[in-house]
């Protein structure tokens, strides 16, 4: 590297290195091409920096700009939303450090690292995303601190410490920020549509036999703490979604009125109070045990007024639920329900059937049902048939072709859930009883350390409901027949050894013990920070003794909580730090100084150590040889060079220990 | 508005600028009094404003901060409210990289009409921290950036650039900082009211001493000997060309002498306005310039006649200066030369 090398040049290494930092979030989720286009270009400008490669012109930049523009028009169609406006920052970042000379040039590019690190944190707001993010802030900062510096100033402190420093400080004042800026209660503006990144088991319609491999996640789905005991395994039916029209391949939702009327329970099963904490779904269900009888929002987030309940006890939000979201309810999952009247287009559409649909499981219902006396014994041979024939539960079906409800009934007679609840769906259906299809979530892993529910997205199910005119909607799980064990144990429960998820290693007992309680962590920080909400300010307000509207009572929060900051800020700026080897020894001496300056012997401003140590040994013969020795060492270890931290150590030690005992008793004689 | 009053526009805007940094400056002025040094930088004399830089962050800032509300991301706001407190720390670390520091006026050394006065400071840390990148400026002057350890003194020295002979005065001392994040510019202006001399330029011509007015008359063809023709040794002055430092006899003795030359006390030069060759005032004073830049060089005894003011004999630095003074402050009496 020559002298005359720009050193803006070589502290491009910072900058460069922070946006690679920070696209690495992106990794997962943004087109490759893109992110492999940024380190290519980061690459190329670092080694030119070093090599002295010129930059390109202005013309070749702007070709390379509208190309790669309409790479990210064709890939999103858009350069809207989250996904496009990722790309391209990635792209922006890219072609910025092809064009960066200036310090300001540099700090454009920390800010698009900054914005990249927001985006990865919209994208998923885990607790590893926000470690990740900060450690990018602060190696960018440390760049925007490199590229700020005077740009013939020799960097006497490192600037990823200073950068540290920075940010530790401010760590009171984020503090007070998180806790009184008022959060909203809607949206600024409509979130852009994702539903692909919609992470959960659930969909909103079901097309069995379609998918080979039912990809299996142990990402939580939502949580679920109980007043008290939560109900057995078997009892556990989390309902989403019901789904009634079938084209004889998909099952659909169908357009429901919204706003029906809680079913009336008659009877007393025993009612469970329970709090959900939902993951977002980018969807507009929430699941509750069924049964559901009363239930309301304990965040006030999104869920507020416009949270309904609709007829087939389902509880949809007109909203997609696009953050953490906290409600609770009551539900009496054993407890009989009133009757409700099946209207004549409901009963119509719970017994649709396209024609040409499953000729063979017609005439099979035509048969089972034929001497049946009523519809639960028919139900109970069409059980019985599931288990007596060689069906079998896995997660690896085969795929089902034209008339996927014979194949699967005849032919395959291996499959999960879905084929499972829309065979069984089918048949009732054929034999004249309304059915349908409720898909949801069964299940759940007690979480000893946090003491609540988790329910997993891999605990998603389908099962059917059937009504009857004295019960209304009966619930029968098909799966529960075929493999019990899926209901009692859960899914591993019921696949065959070979076949069950994850490997020993993860199965260990203390393994799973640590999982356990990594979700426990997990909930708590849900709790605590990411279900934030204006509720919870509400109650800090509360618990601070505000009596008075919350909208002033967070104002003056953030004032009281500015000022308090302020304070805090000046105590640990103050702090005593380690500092430099030269500042520890400066400071040990100015130390000793201080001692005798305070008995009388103020060192003169011209002064050096060794006039002054003599000056105050010829006056004061009982300090001279103490004083002799420090001054000594003061000037070995400040101007000798090469002084060991043990010497340092030991100097500082001694000038802590140093009194200046003749001083002081010259003092007092005087 | 039209093209043709853009110019117009941009001249107003200037003096409209500078009309209101010359009103803040004399309200800084009012405020804190001329300055005697040294001057420490209190609170009350720190100035901090937001930079571009600063204004595009608090921007950037704010677009997050509209992004997680809406997204109602948590994580989102605890990012911008972390970025918004490095901000708002870099704002405190600004203003304390100046706060404390002790600035010290020190030697001035008075220039050559033409080449830059310098003004020298001690900037110095006595509060234990160092401070970063500050940039002094004086009106017209180039600035200087230099970094303060923790406990230490740097000096600096900023250059004025002269043109002609008289005066060069710095009102105003600037010390300015945008550590560390660029985000704000904090400044505090030093009232100094520091004034120089500037010497006349000497003429490029290395005028005879015609006009030496020795009553013997001979001065230019006077023998020239070499230094060794020396005829005793004398205590050191400030001046004294440090060839003609006796170091044998410091060697020995530990004493600075010189040695005198025989020349030395023969022959004194006196320049005299009234014979030195010129065209006009100017040129008349650049040579006389010269012949006092050269005697002094030479280490001879000389003395200067202006109209209204003379100097008698001497060698020593200070008359030096008191020669060159006179000649940089001389007004020609109306009707004189020429």
């Amino acid at each position: 590297m020559t002298a005359d090398v720009n050193p803006l040049e070589r502290r491009l290494v910072w900058t460069c290195g922070g946006v690679a930092l920070a696209a690495t979030a992106h990794l997962g989720h943004a087109p490759l091409w893109i992110i492999a286009f940024l380190y290519a270009s980061l690459s190329v400008r670092v080694l030119g920096a070093q090599r002295g490669w010129g930059l390109p012109s202005r013309w070749t930049l702007v070709a390379i700009v509208l190309l790669v523009t309409a790479a990210i028009l064709v890939s999103y169609r858009t350069l809207n939303g989250l996904q496009a406006g990722t790309a391209l920052l990635v792209a922006m970042a890219a072609l910025k450090v092809q064009e960066s000379r200036t310090a300001r040039d540099h700090a454009v590019l920390v800010f698009i690292g900054y914005f990249l690190c927001l985006a990865s944190l919209l994208y998923e707001a885990s607790v590893l995303r926000l470690v990740h993010a900060l450690v990018t802030v602060w190696l960018l900062t440390a760049a925007l601190l490199g590229a700020q510096r005077a740009p013939d100033a020799v960097l006497p402190v490192s600037v990823s410490r200073l950068s540290g420093r920075i940010l530790a400080l401010g760590l009171p004042l984020t503090l007070i920020l998180f806790v009184f800026v008022p959060r909203l209660e809607g949206h600024f503006w409509a979130l852009p549509n994702s539903t692909d990144e919609a992470k959960t088991g659930i969909s909103e319609e079901m097309t069995p036999g379609a998918i080979a491999h039912l990809a299996q996640s142990d990402e939580p789905a939502f949580r679920v703490r109980f007043d008290g005991q939560p109900p057995p395994r078997e009892l556990r039916y989390w309902r989403a979604l019901v789904l009634e029209d079938f084209d004889g391949r998909t099952w659909r939702r169908p357009a429901l009125p919204l706003g029906g009327p809680p079913p009336q329970v008659i009877g007393s099963g025993s009612e469970y109070h329970y709090v959900v904490s939902l993951e977002p779904t980018q969807q507009s269900w929430l699941p509750v045990l069924d049964h559901l009888l009363a239930w309301h929002d304990v965040t006030a987030q999104r869920l507020r007024d416009d949270t309904l309940l609709n007829m087939d006890n389902v509880s949809a939000t007109p909203a997609r639920i696009t953050s953490l979201t906290n409600f609770s309810a009551t539900s009496a999952p054993s407890a009989q329900v009133s009757p409700e009247t099946l209207g004549r287009t409901e009963a119509a559409r719970a017994l649709r059937l396209p024609n040409a649909v499953a000729p063979r499981a017609r005439q099979l219902a035509a048969m089972l049902s034929a001497d049946a006396p009523d519809g639960h014994v028919y139900i109970d041979r069409v059980l019985a048939r599931f288990r007596a024939e060689p069906f079998t539960y896995t997660l690896d079906p085969p795929l089902l072709g034209k008339d996927p409800v014979d194949e699967f009934l005849f032919d395959t007679r291996a499959g999960f859930c879905e084929h499972y609840a829309s065979a069984f769906t089918v048949l009732m259906r054929a034999a004249g009883l309304p059915a349908r299809v409720v898909i949801g979530f069964q299940g759940g892993d007690p979480n000893i350390y946090g003491g609540y529910l988790l329910v997993r997205q891999s605990h998603a199910h389908a099962w059917s409901e059937v009504w009857f005119a004295q019960e209304g909607w009966v619930r029968v799980d098909p799966t529960a027949a075929i493999a019990p064990e899926r209901i009692r144990s859960g899914l591993d429960g019921a696949l065959p050894l070979g076949a069950r998820r994850g490997n020993g290693l993860l199965n260990l007992p203390w393994v799973l013990k640590a999982r356990e309680a990594y979700d426990a962590v997990r909930a708590g920080w849900n709790q605590a920070v990411v279900g934030f909400s204006s509720a919870q300010q509400a109650s800090v307000l509360d618990h601070l003794g505000w009596t008075g509207s919350p909208v002033l009572g967070l104002a003056v929060g953030l004032s009281v909580g500015f000022a308090i900051a302020g304070v805090a800020l000046y105590a640990l700026q103050n702090l005593r730090r380690r500092g430099s080897n030269t500042d520890r020894v400066t400071r040990a001496w100015a130390r000793i100084c201080a001692r005798l300056a305070a008995v009388g012997w103020p060192r003169d401003l011209a002064e050096g150590a060794l006039d002054y140590s003599q000056r105050v040994g010829r006056s004061l013969p009982g300090e001279a040889v103490a004083l002799a020795a420090l001054a000594d060492t003061y000037m070995r270890l400040r101007y000798g060079g090469n002084a060991t931290a043990a010497q340092i150590a030991a100097f500082s030690a001694a000038a802590r220990r140093y009194r200046p005992w003749a001083a002081r008793s010259a003092l007092r004689r005087r | 508005m039209s093209a043709p009053d853009a110019p117009h526009a941009t001249a107003l805007r200037t003096r409209l600028r500078t009309a209101a940094a010359r009103r803040v400056q004399s309200w800084s002025k009012r405020r804190t009094g001329v300055d005697v040094s040294p001057v420490t930088l209190t609170r009350r004399r720190v100035y901090i404003v937001p930079t571009g830089l600063g204004f595009t962050y608090a921007a950037m800032l704010f677009a997050m901060l509209l992004a997680g509300l809406n997204y109602g991301n948590n994580l989102a706001l605890i990012l911008t409210f972390v970025l918004t407190a490095t901000g708002w720390v870099a704002m405190h670390e600004c203003h304390r990289n100046l706060l404390g520091l002790r600035i010290v006026t020190g030697a001035i050394r008075p220039p050559f009409a033409g080449q830059p006065a310098e003004f020298s400071y001690q900037l110095t840390d006595a509060d234990g921290r160092s401070r970063y990148d500050l940039t002094l400026t004086a009106s017209g002057a180039a600035g200087a950036t230099v970094s303060v350890a923790a406990h230490g003194a740097v000096a600096v020295t900023v250059q004025l650039p002269t043109r002609v002979r008289g005066h060069a005065r710095i009102d105003r001392l600037k010390v300015e900082s945008r550590f560390p994040l660029g985000f704000c510019r904090a400044w505090s202006w030093l009232h100094v009211e520091q004034d120089c001399i500037v010497y006349p330029h000497p003429s490029r011509a290395s005028v005879p001493p015609a006009g030496a007015a020795d009553s013997e008359g001979d001065g230019p063809s006077r023998p020239q000997r070499g230094d060794d023709d020396w005829n005793g040794l004398r205590d050191y002055q400030a001046g004294d060309p440090v060839r003609r430092i006796a170091w044998k006899a410091y060697a020995r003795s530990g004493a600075l002498l010189v040695k005198e030359l025989d020349r030395d006390a023969a022959v004194p030069l006196l320049f005299d306005w009234d014979t030195v060759d010129g065209t006009g005032t100017e040129d008349r004073i650049s040579r006389l310039t010269r012949l006092v830049v050269d005697a002094a060089a030479r280490g001879d005894a000389y003395g200067l006649r202006l109209p209204g003011a003379s100097l008698a004999l001497g060698r020593s630095a200070t008359h030096r200066h008191q020669c060159l003074a006179l000649l940089a402050l001389f007004r020609a009496p109306p009707g004189g030369a020429a």
